[in-house]
């Protein structure tokens, strides 16, 4: 702070000398209001505003420096990361990332993405922490400019019929539930996702969740203050809900006595975000064609001092924010939680001074945001400033009660994090029994690979009308998000915690792996992806390593497996944007497996190729790319059939993955619509791969496998080395197969998978795969 | 009901602004501005019939500490009624109505039951509902507010009732001071 | 574009909006999305009203209960009153229930309810395809069902919690079937029988009810979801599934049409307009 400012109310004690009081004043400051900086931390606050933090400075910088926004463990690792590729617009760093679509009718789009976790609240409040998960991920995409064009949730819960089965239960049926009431009703189809099962996560679930969303180019909007505001006032409305103490819990201001702590609980509200996104495009659309330039962002964490903060800092220009002016739906709060509280539903926009009064009146009259929820509406709360501080006033004497430079706000802190090496178990069951029938039927019917139609059920996949192929018809859900043109979407998020608990490498690069396979498989190709990455606490060493591996495997994997359409060109699959979970851990529990969780997003250039996995006719070859090793750890059957985790998983062979989706792509573009179904092969393997592609030709036909070289051989039958599983039209098989490939079976009538002296009989076995998961989580039936 | 089966009426409500009734208050005041409450709260009702036994508010509340799908700590209060002593953020002085709305036949209801006659905790049956909490300016007559609480309760047509659809609900008074 | 107007009329979350009016825009009809409190939209002046599907006011107290007490609703109701065409889908179905403009035995009453949907062992909101018949003689007298043949079998999507209908007592099963104008069949338009090709309990299989004359719909399944071949899934049985499979590419445009596309060109076709494709 400058010395001929006054300093800010309550801060009377600014001094320029060593403070041996300071120390303990920080003490009591941290303890008193709960946060989570350290007293290192704290001190280097007080350094950079050179005096005692104020209370608003104190919450400002805990959010900023939190593991959350400032990334301070992960964020040297994170640099590892390949992000850039010749159709990334932005890759991380904004609120999502951008990638080229496609030219339609002459105007260019984009393809906007953002992943992001909301695995803490979920575990304690699963319907609205899976909910906000949703309101929060979608304002993501919404600010970057886009309309919202689906979202995917990746979940992972406890063992519903485990110890903590019956907590683990209601988390499911909240969780889903908060994903449909949400996302149902904002009216943004669901793309699926994937669900896993696992006693690890029985304190610890995670919800991780993933909005795309589809802008025109020249229309995409970024998080901060336009360069013009050096030489036009631009001011910062604040629109949506009213402020209330979200985020604070009532725990922080006990002095303040409330009769009820109302607004303590976040209620995600997808009714107000449906007509706040709508009068958006409205706001957005004038400015548009104004050529006004502004800067549009969500508020999440940190509230309002943090987006504003963000907006001014990364222009290199400053804000000063009049709190009085912030409509709030508690009287008397206190200026730090008007500040930092994460009520949900608002964003920031920084426009010119002239305009916004026309951007309030679309807000407040043409979408009557204050009838519609009390007390929401647009204001103007702040003008931004060429000074590069960073000020907060308050009263009528517009006493300043944050200052701080700008840009040392937004800096953030970094750790280097110590880390030890700790793979997990290696050993390898004794003997592998092998049963083809009863172990087929075990995974089908077991909660690990049961149906996951009872979740989809609840999902609307087909709002918005632009929805192909919906979850369970294919490896990826595909859309076509522009009426008019025949360019497709597929997108599909994967992570084997399995594999990653015996090597955290493996299941790093087998997540990339797994979620390319699954997009391919649709006949697309990868344009890019994301990641979450969700793990212990990363203070704890072997967690470190853990999360250094999985990074590490990550980008091995990306860079094998960039595939661009000219193939001349040698850049990776460019991770856009992604986030970081730690303290997934409880006390009793330690840490969860390490769970990297990656989506990948392809386009398909016409999506009339886009494949599903039922098969489609008698007598087809069945054609199966990537060999099957003996590398069964972390498989379903050892999990399931053997009772053991294994400790040989497959190895990560970039080449040949590369090598096995070029080839499913060519096949499905030479070969058109002779390749009837396409299925990538996860977990259980050959056997599994193939009952999934029977099964879903039993609504129509009933069609099955005959495989006659398999034998009783696990390896050959549940192997989950990478590969793919193609029907091909009868004699329509390529003569000269690349030597990953070769036709292993073929299609026969009936509902059933056929070895050499063994048969399974598939349709007795349907009811229990598609029903299990309704009767154990929904009907709590069968529970012993 | 057998004569010992015990019926336990729990509202739930949440810690926050709900909503559902400020949405449903906003409405009553501009289409029914002569019958509209000035207050309206709005709980979620479960109707539990427990098996006989001498401990059945203990088995009620272990029942609700063991599914979080009815009372979430984390963001809901509940209380039984007939002891609604307890209503945090009311004027007492207001002349208050409790209405019941039920739907005539609901999956929901069905299936808690099923999977609660399958708990340890001796519930034979359950049926969920709303609550709403209807307040009158301080001084109207009982008889009063009540016929105001059914005037708006059941939907005539676009310009009568809200709070419940007679065509598939049930909507009865509760009464407070008998329970 | 020239043609019949048509306001699709977007209440505060409604979500369905733009796609239906694609669906109807693609059989040559005008079709606006008009804000609920856009009163220099003219909505007076149009010749057909939808209300989409999405959950306007978050379904709060009721689905549908409380946008039927909207202003803008005056003027559907005066519309349907002169005998314009008014169609809700799934939430718009709700919100003309909760109007008592279908089915209308008594103007203005509320006479039937969409309540939660009943089915063993599950609750709230259902997305799946189902397969529907028109109903006798009411189909004929409904320009939205116009092209529909007696006997055809049409499958469309749900995506809804609450589609049961139920009529009030007092003649319900008599009067029920003269307003039923599509109900709820097996794939090979046999009998439901409950579950799941009746998914949701609904009184006398019904799918889709309209008033006594006619030219009121209201609808739970989706046809904007099924207006192009590509938005069937491939799995679906039946002739609609076995031409889905069979559609390949290259595909420009919209493609081929899907089995929602009646609708919209039902009403087209009311308005004596044809689109060639």
């Amino acid at each position: 702070m400058t010395a001929d400012r006054p300093a800010p109310a309550g801060c009377r004690d600014d001094r320029s000398g060593p403070d041996p009081g300071l120390d303990s004043a920080l003490i009591g400051e941290i303890e008193a209001r709960g946060l989570a900086m350290t007293l290192e931390e704290a001190r280097h606050l007080a350094s950079i505003v050179g005096r005692r933090p104020t209370p608003l400075e104190l919450h400002l910088f805990d959010t900023m420096w939190s593991e959350h926004c400032s990334y301070k463990s992960s964020r040297s690792q994170l640099r590892t990361l390949p992000t850039d590729a010749p159709q990334v617009v932005l890759g991380p760093g904004e609120d999502a990332g951008v990638v080229r679509l496609c030219v339609h009718d002459g105007v260019e789009y984009d393809l906007v993405i953002a992943h992001e976790s909301h695995n803490h609240p979920s575990q304690i409040l699963p319907v609205e922490g899976a909910a906000t998960g949703i309101g929060g991920i979608v304002r993501d995409v919404y600010c970057m400019g886009a309309d919202v064009i689906g979202v995917l949730d990746l979940l992972r819960f406890g063992d519903p019929l485990g110890p903590r089965g019956s907590r683990t239960r209601s988390i499911v049926r909240g969780v889903v539930e908060g994903i449909w009431q949400y996302a149902n009703a904002l009216g943004v189809p669901n793309l699926g996702g994937d669900t896993v099962f696992c006693g690890s996560y029985d304190d610890n679930c995670l919800v991780n969740v993933v909005a795309v969303g589809l802008a025109r180019h020249d229309w995409i909007v970024h998080s901060y203050v336009p360069e013009r505001a050096r030489d036009e006032e631009y001011v910062l409305i604040l629109v949506g809900k009213p402020t209330d103490d979200t985020g604070f819990g009532g725990a922080t201001f006990a002095s303040a006595v409330l009769e009820e702590q109302l607004g303590a609980v976040q209620v995600a509200d997808p009714f107000l975000k449906r007509v706040l996104s709508e009068a958006n495009r409205a706001v957005q659309r004038l400015l548009h064609e104004r050529g006004i330039e502004f800067g549009f962002k969500d508020l999440g964490a940190g509230g309002i001092a943090c987006v504003s903060s963000e907006m001014a800092a990364h222009s290199g220009m400053g804000i000063e924010l009049d709190l009085d002016r912030v409509p709030v739906s508690i009287e008397g709060l206190p200026p730090e939680v008007v500040a930092c509280a994460e009520t949900q539903e608002r964003f920031g926009l920084a426009v010119p001074r002239d305009i916004a009064p026309d951007i309030i009146g679309i807000y407040n009259d043409d979408y009557e945001l204050p009838r519609l929820f009390p007390g929401a509406r647009a204001e103007v709360v702040g003008r931004f400033t060429p000074d590069p501080v960073y000020r907060v006033t308050r009263g009528a004497g517009r006493d300043l009660i944050a200052e701080a430079p700008a840009e040392a706000i937004v800096a953030g802190v970094s750790y280097e994090r110590p880390w030890s090496e700790a793979p997990g178990d290696q050993s390898e069951p004794a003997e592998r029994a092998c049963d083809p029938p009863a172990d087929i039927e075990r995974m089908l019917t077991g909660m690990a690979c049961c149906s996951r139609s009872a979740i989809w059920s609840y999902y609307d996949s087909e709002v918005q009308g632009n929805t192909m192929l919906r979850p369970g018809e294919s490896d990826a859900v595909v859309i076509r998000p522009l009426p008019g043109s025949s360019v497709g979407i597929a997108i599909s998020g994967d992570g084997n915690p399995f594999i990653g608990r015996i090597d955290p490498f493996q299941g790093g690069a087998h997540a990339v792996g797994e979620a390319v396979r699954n997009v391919v498989a649709t006949g697309a190709r990868p344009m890019c992806a994301t990641d979450c990455l969700n793990f212990g606490n990363p203070e704890d060493p072997s967690v470190f390593w853990q999360f250094r591996e999985s990074v590490r495997g990550i980008a091995h994997a990306c860079e094998c497996l960039g595939l661009p359409d000219v193939s001349e060109c040698e850049a990776p699959l460019p991770i856009v944007s992604g986030n970081v979970s730690f303290y997934n851990q409880s006390p009793g529990g330690g840490p969860i497996p390490p769970s990297p969780i990656v989506c990948v997003a392809g386009r398909l250039d016409d999506a009339s190729h886009a494949r599903g996995i039922g098969l489609r006719s008698a007598g087809s070859s069945l054609l199966l790319l990537g060999e099957r090793m003996d590398a069964l750890g972390g498989s379903l059957y050892y999990r399931e059939c053997i009772g053991h985790a294994g400790g040989r998983v497959p190895g990560f062979d970039g080449t040949l993955e590369r090598k096995m989706a070029l080839c499913v792509l060519e096949l499905l573009r030479d070969l058109g619509d002779d390749v009837h179904a396409c299925h990538d092969i996860s977990e259980g393997g050959l056997a599994v791969a193939l009952a999934e592609m029977s099964l879903a030709s039993r609504s129509w036909t009933c069609l099955g496998a005959e495989l006659p070289d398999t034998g009783r051989d696990p390896v050959a039958l549940y192997s989950e080395s990478p590969g793919y599983v193609l029907e091909i039209a009868q004699g329509r098989c390529p003569e000269d197969l690349p030597p990953f490939a070769r036709v292993v079976g073929r299609v026969v009538e009936g509902l059933v998978i056929r070895g050499s002296g063994w048969s399974v009989d598939l349709e007795s076995i349907a009811s229990g795969h598609f029903d299990r998961l309704a009767s154990v989580v929904w009907r709590e039936e069968g529970l012993t | 009901m057998s004569e010992a089966t015990r019926r336990v009426m729990i509202a739930v409500r949440l810690k926050a602004v709900d909503p559902a009734a400020s949405t449903a208050l906003s409405t009553l005041r501009r289409t029914m501005p002569g019958e509209a409450p000035v207050s309206l709260g709005r709980y979620d009702l479960w109707e539990l019939e427990m098996s006989p036994g001498t401990d059945t508010m203990d088995r009620v509340r272990s029942l609700i500490a063991s599914y979080t799908d009815i009372v979430n700590p984390n963001k809901q209060s509940w209380m039984k009624l007939g002891h609604p002593d307890s209503v945090p953020g009311e004027d007492r002085s207001q002349t208050r109505v409790w209405l019941v709305v039920k739907d005539h036949d609901d999956s929901r209801s069905e299936n808690w039951s099923r999977i609660l006659r399958a708990s340890r905790f001796g519930v034979r049956r359950v049926q969920c509902g709303v609550l709403w909490r209807l307040g009158y300016p301080p001084g109207t007559a009982r008889e009063v507010a009540e016929e105001n609480a059914m005037a708006v309760a059941l939907t005539r047509s676009r310009r009568v009732g809200l709070l419940a659809n007679p065509v598939s609900q049930e909507a009865k008074l509760y009464d407070e001071a008998s329970s | 574009m020239s043609g019949p107007l048509v306001a699709v009329l977007q209440f505060p979350g409604s979500n369905c909006e733009y796609e239906t009016a694609r669906a109807a825009r693609s059989q040559g009809l005008d079709a606006r999305v008009v804000r609920w409190n856009d009163r220099s939209a003219g909505i007076e002046a149009c010749d057909a009203f939808i209300l989409p599907g999405g959950f306007s006011f978050q379904d709060r107290v009721r689905a549908g209960a409380v946008a039927a007490k909207e202003a803008v609703m005056d003027a559907v109701v005066r519309a349907a009153g002169a005998g314009k065409p008014v169609l809700g889908i799934c939430n718009g179905a709700q919100i003309l229930v909760e109007s008592g403009l279908v089915p209308g035995w008594s103007a203005g009453n509320v006479e039937a309810a969409l309540a939660g949907n009943m089915s063993p062992g599950r609750s709230g909101y259902l997305s799946r395809w189902i397969y529907l018949l028109p109903g006798q003689e009411v189909a004929a007298r409904c320009p939205w069902l116009s092209l529909m043949e007696p006997g055809q079998v049409l499958p469309l999507p749900i995506a809804h919690a609450e589609g049961r209908f139920v009529f009030a007592t007092g003649g319900a099963s008599s009067r029920g079937p003269q307003v039923t104008a599509l109900r709820y069949c097996a794939p090979d338009g046999g009998d439901p029988g409950g579950f799941p090709w009746n998914p949701n309990g609904s009184c006398d299989d019904a799918a889709a009810i309209s008033n006594m004359e006619g030219n009121v719909l209201a609808m739970m399944p989706h046809p904007e979801r099924a207006a192009c071949l590509w938005q069937v899934p491939p799995s679906l049985c039946g002739p609609w599934g076995d031409r889905r499979r069979a559609l390949s590419g290259p595909m420009e445009g919209t493609g081929p049409e899907g089995p929602g596309a009646t609708v919209f060109a039902g009403l087209a076709n009311s308005f004596g307009v044809r689109v060639d494709r």
